[in-house]
Parts: structure tokens; C-alpha cells; sequence
């Protein structure tokens, strides 16, 4: 059964773009919680599949630790411009720690997280901010407010109690996925 | 003033750390000797270090790098290069003080032993196996020298590689966990150590220890076997018995190599996790980069990668765009919102023509006050001079006809709703107002409008 409530919070956040994942961090624990959100789709799938896609959404459930919606029919529609600015983000800020020979378990750590100021060389250094500037990204904004805009927004990714951002699960299988497919 | 060398050996391993860093240096920077001003910074640390006077005194006259050369403990300087060498005999005895410089056997080492074990099987096959032959004698003793280096190298190396497997275990499974980035990249360190061991240190001494597997080249212990068979067949049955003693000894050892192999494992396989990461990632940087690249036009507005970037490779594809105007509003109760009912206007058959006459109207350029804000003044002026009293069944059916008679065409339902919240303003103090929840609802219908209602008392 459906609660009002919660499906009422659940589409405010899927409408907007942002994903729901299996657990929610808690900043005053500094843990990681089941989310109420998750499994109130996970336990109505069906219902929340049929809502969403009358209303021409279909509701995605990815690496079976995440839920968002896409557009049915939106194949043709305009360039997939905050996708784009997702994955290039997300592919920078991988590069950036592996490069520097730093464990990439940093990135998903809930208690451990990175800085921005250890992020700041996307914007110091050309290589990287030539691809970003192509993605329409740290053309006026500082590499915080984008990844702040495009990935704590969307669920990607949370600030957690120390100020570091960590990998969402969401977040996290987009890197997963890339090595599956290698 | 020349210090003799049982003296000097033992003032040296009362004073090990000396000895150790120079041992750390060499393999820090894979070396087999030292710099001079690496040998002298280290002797004058060391010695004014020392308190008493006379200690810093005798351990000056000992270390001293002549009385060293005098007693052979060091075995080369070179004056054009600048480099000491000791010698390695002293050298092993140092390591084997502290297991963790003990040296495993790599890959080198190991092939070096199987080609030794080789040329003396050779040897041995052109020998006529006699008391009286020299030299058969003085093989025989050389095979046993050898086993026993070997037997004592190979015990060696699994105690370096057991050692090694605890202490870089220790480090990695700490109960902290890694919080920062410095943390990070010790970690990370210490798993390419795992790999380095596992690669040039323990696959090499298993292939070494293993005796099943066909290879182009004969593996050490089947050479031994060979050579235990020779002696055999020749009648020397127990130095054939000895041979394989030396054998079994040697390969009891791979039981505890195969353990370490398995405990390293685990991290093994972390690390491979990191580099297909790493990899991964740094292929979708580059397909990433050479994108960005392909698109580069003088024209700087044109610059972006949108097209190039097929939609398959997007895994968010087609997550939806944020809309702030698309926040949900409707607040869900639990209670029953309907006794929460206050009005509702309808609007009744909105397209039906107006009854009245149609009229000329003319247009002037003032500026017109709104029409609404006159006719509320109106409203409260009226409500304020009427005479309703209390007590009343109905507040609104009673407001509702005084605006009618009132107001006239100006009058619309809408304003009803003025006119009632004017009326409470006016007697909230000396009357008591009750709202009776009654279905159906009160209805009052005016111009094309219904304004369904809860009645309200007024005592």
C-alpha cells in the first residue's frame, strides 16, 4: 500500500532530477541509515512504475541500490546536457584522486570523504578545464558549486559532518559500471 | 690504533642500529655498498650520540673506516667512486638479527640455485663414483655445501616472506578506518608492496618448490632427485638417503609459502580492484579528453561536447532536468480534511451569456482606481452602518442579503466572503460565532455562482 506521504516526498525529489538511494546518510551519527524513500518504491515497485509512467516517466532502479526517473520518448527531445555534466564530472574528480595515487575507497568512505579544496586542481590545471568548459561546467562557477549543483543536489553525492564529499551509492556504481565494462 | 676484529664485530652488534641503517640503505636504493659521506654522517651520529666519554671514545677508535678495512669488515673501498662495500658475510649476519631485513629470494636468486643444482648433476653424471677419486670427493662435498645453503636460504626466505605477509597484514587491516588522503596513499603503497612480494618473491619460490609442473627447464628438486637416484644407483645409499632428506627438508617449506600466498591474497585482490578502477578511469578520462579535443573550433561558442557523447555511454541517461516549479505543495493530513472545509466557490456554467443588456462604453486615457478596492470600501462602510444583530441562524445568508439590496449589480459572491469577515471584525468581541458541520453543505447560488458553506451561528 501506497503511503500519502511518503510518495508525496518521493516525487518531489524524483520530478526534480534526483536520485534515491538505499541509505541516507545522517550527519549527526555520522552513519549511514536505511532510507524510508527507497523502500517504500522498493516495496510498491510496481504501483510506483505504473504512476510514473502515466504521468510519461519511467522509474529506473540501477546496480539495486538506486531509483530515479527518465523521460519516456526523451530519446529525440534536446541534448542530454546534465547527464553530460554529471559523467564529466564524476569522471574528473575519479581521475583526480587515482592520479595522485590516492585509495579511490576515500571517494565512497561515508566517514572519510575529500575536500574541495583537494578537487581545487580541476580548475588550477588546463587539461581539466578545458574538457569542463566544453561540458558547460566552471565557465563562471568554482568547481565546489558545480559538484554542490549537479551531484549533492541529484543524490550523487553528500557532505558529510567533517565538510568532505563522499560518493552516494548512486555515485559510487556509475564507477563500478565503468569497471565492470573494462 | 688497530682494534682486532672479535672486538670490533662485537661492539658493532652492541651498537646494531649503526650497522641497520646502512642495511636500509642498500636495499632502500638497491645497492650493495654505501657512499663514504653516507658511511661518515652515520659514524658521527652515532657518536655524539654516546654520553660517556670513553665509550664514544673506544666506538670511534673501532669504526673507524681503516681499522674496519684492517679487519676485513669492510671489504672494498673505492677511493675514485667513494663507495664502502662490507662484507657480505657480515652483512647476512646482521640481517639475520631482525627478520624484517632478512632478504626473500627473488626471481634471480632462485634461477641462480637451479642452475648451480644443474651444473652439478652434470658433473656428477661424468664422475666414476669412488672413495678413491678425488674428484668425486670433492663434488660430493660441494653438493652438500650446497644443499645446505640452500636448504638454509629457502628457510630464510619463508620466514622473510611469512614476516612480511604479518607486518604488511598488520597495516592493512587496522581497525581505523582511512579518513584521509595521506592515509589513502599509504595504504595504497603498502598494496603495491603485496603485489611486489606476491610477483617477485612468492610465485617465484613456489614455482621454485614445485615439483609436478612441466616446464622446458628442470626443476630444482627433480635436479636433486636426479642426483639422489645417481648416488643410489652408484651405491652410495646413504648419502642417496641424506640427498633426499635435504629435499624434503627443502620442500617442507611449501606449505608455509603456499599459506602466505593465501593470506595475501585477500589484498591481492584489493589491489587488483584499485588498478581496474584506476584503469577503468583513466579510460574514460582519455575518450573523455580526446572529445573535448575533437571539438575544438576557433569559434569558442561552438565548443562542446554534446553530440559527440553518444547517449548510450551516459549511464544517468535521461535523468530528469531539475524544475524548481514543479515542487509538490499538497499537504496530505491524516485527519479528515473535510471538516476543515471552509468555501467553495464554483463557477456555473461560466461561457452562459450575460443577462444584462449589452451597453456602449467608452474609453478615456485616466487611469481607472480598481474597481475591487472601491466596492470593498463600500462593503465595510455598509457592514459597519447596518443593522444585523445577533443572535442569527445563518451569518452569511443574512450578509448575502443585505449586500444584494445593497449593492445592487455591483454585488458578486466573491464579496460575500469580505462581507462576513468585516462582520466578525465588527462584533468578534460581543458576540459568540459557531460553525455547524452539516452535510450537504449550505449552498447559496448568485449570478452563474454556487458558494457551498458551513453554516455559522451567531448568538
Amino acid at each position: 500500500m501506497i503511503s500519502n506521504k511518503l510518495s508525496q516526498n518521493i516525487y518531489s525529489q524524483l520530478i526534480n532530477g534526483k536520485a534515491i538511494n538505499k541509505q541516507l546518510y545522517i550527519s549527526k551519527t555520522n552513519e549511514l541509515e536505511g532510507n524510508s524513500l527507497y523502500n517504500e518504491i522498493f516495496n510498491n515497485f510496481d504501483e510506483y512504475s505504473i504512476l510514473y509512467q502515466r504521468i510519461s516517466f519511467e522509474l529506473v532502479h540501477k546496480n539495486s541500490c538506486f531509483f530515479y526517473i527518465r523521460e519516456l520518448g526523451g530519446e529525440d527531445a534536446e541534448v542530454p546536457l546534465t547527464t553530460i555534466k554529471i559523467q564529466a564530472l564524476l569522471i574528473i574528480i575519479g581521475r583526480i584522486i587515482t592520479e595522485q595515487g590516492y585509495l579511490f575507497d576515500v571517494l565512497t568512505d561515508h566517514r572519510a570523504g575529500v575536500k574541495s579544496e583537494d578537487l581545487a586542481v580541476a580548475t588550477s590545471e588546463e587539461r581539466y578545464l578545458d574538457i569542463l568548459h566544453t561540458c558547460k561546467l566552471c565557465l563562471k562557477r568554482g568547481i565546489e558549486e558545480e559538484i554542490n549543483n549537479n551531484l549533492v543536489a541529484r543524490g550523487l553525492m553528500f557532505v558529510n559532518s567533517r565538510g568532505h564529499y563522499v560518493l552516494t551509492e548512486a555515485g559510487a556504481s556509475f564507477y563500478n559500471e565503468l569497471t565492470e565494462v573494462q | 690504533m688497530h682494534i682486532a676484529l672479535d672486538r670490533t664485530l662485537v661492539l658493532l652488534i652492541e651498537h646494531k642500529d649503526l650497522m641497520f641503517s646502512f642495511i636500509d640503505y642498500m636495499d632502500q636504493n638497491q645497492r650493495k655498498d654505501i657512499p663514504e659521506q653516507v658511511f661518515t654522517n652515520s659514524m658521527i651520529a652515532k657518536l655524539t650520540g654516546i654520553v660517556k666519554r670513553n665509550d664514544a671514545e673506544r666506538l670511534k677508535d673501532a669504526f673507524d673506516r681503516d681499522n674496519l678495512i684492517k679487519s676485513g669488515i669492510i671489504s672494498e673501498f673505492n677511493k675514485s667512486r667513494g663507495t664502502i662495500a662490507f662484507q657480505p658475510a657480515v652483512i647476512e649476519i646482521f640481517r639475520l638479527f631482525d627478520k624484517e631485513r632478512v632478504k626473500g629470494l627473488r626471481s634471480a636468486e632462485l634461477e641462480n640455485i637451479r642452475v648451480q643444482l644443474d651444473n652439478t648433476l652434470q658433473q656428477h653424471q661424468g664422475l666414476s663414483f669412488s672413495i678413491d677419486n678425488i674428484a668425486f670427493l670433492e663434488q660430493r662435498d660441494h653438493l652438500f655445501d650446497l644443499l645446505r645453503q640452500v636448504n638454509s636460504q629457502i628457510q630464510n626466505n619463508t620466514e622473510h616472506l611469512e614476516h612480511e605477509a604479518d607486518r604488511l597484514s598488520k597495516r592493512l587491516d587496522h581497525d581505523q578506518a582511512i579518513l584521509t588522503l595521506g592515509e589513502s596513499q599509504q595504504v595504497r603503497e603498502v598494496l603495491l608492496q603485496v603485489k611486489q612480494i606476491y610477483d617477485r618473491e612468492i610465485i617465484p619460490t613456489l614455482e621454485f618448490l614445485n615439483t609436478r609442473e612441466y616446464s622446458k627447464v628442470k626443476a630444482p628438486l627433480l635436479l636433486i632427485d636426479e642426483i639422489s637416484r645417481l648416488y643410489d644407483i652408484r651405491g652410495f645409499e646413504d648419502d642417496s638417503y641424506y640427498i633426499d632428506q635435504y629435499k624434503l627438508s627443502i620442500l617442507s617449506h611449501y606449505k608455509a609459502v603456499e599459506k602466505v600466498r593465501q593470506t595475501l591474497q585477500r589484498y591481492l585482490h584489493q589491489e587488483r580492484q584499485h588498478r581496474l578502477t584506476y584503469n577503468a578511469i583513466e579510460k574514460a578520462y582519455l575518450n573523455l579528453q580526446a572529445l573535448a579535443k575533437s571539438t575544438f573550433t576557433e569559434n569558442l561558442k561552438e565548443r562542446f561536447i554534446f553530440k559527440l557523447l553518444a547517449e548510450s555511454e551516459l549511464y544517468f541517461k535521461g535523468l530528469k532536468t531539475y524544475s524548481s516549479a514543479q515542487d509538490s505543495k499538497i499537504e496530505w493530513h491524516e485527519r479528515n480534511h473535510k471538516l476543515y472545509f471552509d468555501e467553495y466557490l464554483i463557477e456555473q456554467n461560466a461561457r452562459q451569456r450575460s443577462e444584462s443588456v449589452a451597453k456602449v462604453v467608452s474609453f478615456d486615457n485616466k487611469q481607472n482606481p480598481d474597481p475591487n478596492n472601491v466596492l470593498k470600501r463600500q462593503i465595510r462602510t455598509l457592514i459597519e452602518q447596518c443593522d444585523i444583530k445577533p443572535p442569527m441562524d445563518d451569518l452569511y445568508a443574512e450578509i448575502h442579503n443585505y449586500l444584494v439590496d445593497n449593492l445592487a449589480e455591483h454585488y458578486q459572491l466573491q464579496y460575500l466572503l469580505y462581507g462576513v469577515s468585516c462582520y466578525k471584525q465588527r462584533v468578534k468581541k460581543t458576540a459568540k460565532l459557531t460553525v455547524c458541520f452539516e452535510r450537504p453543505q449550505q449552498k447559496i447560488c448568485y449570478k452563474n455562482k454556487v458558494l457551498e458553506y458551513n453554516k455559522r451561528e451567531l448568538n
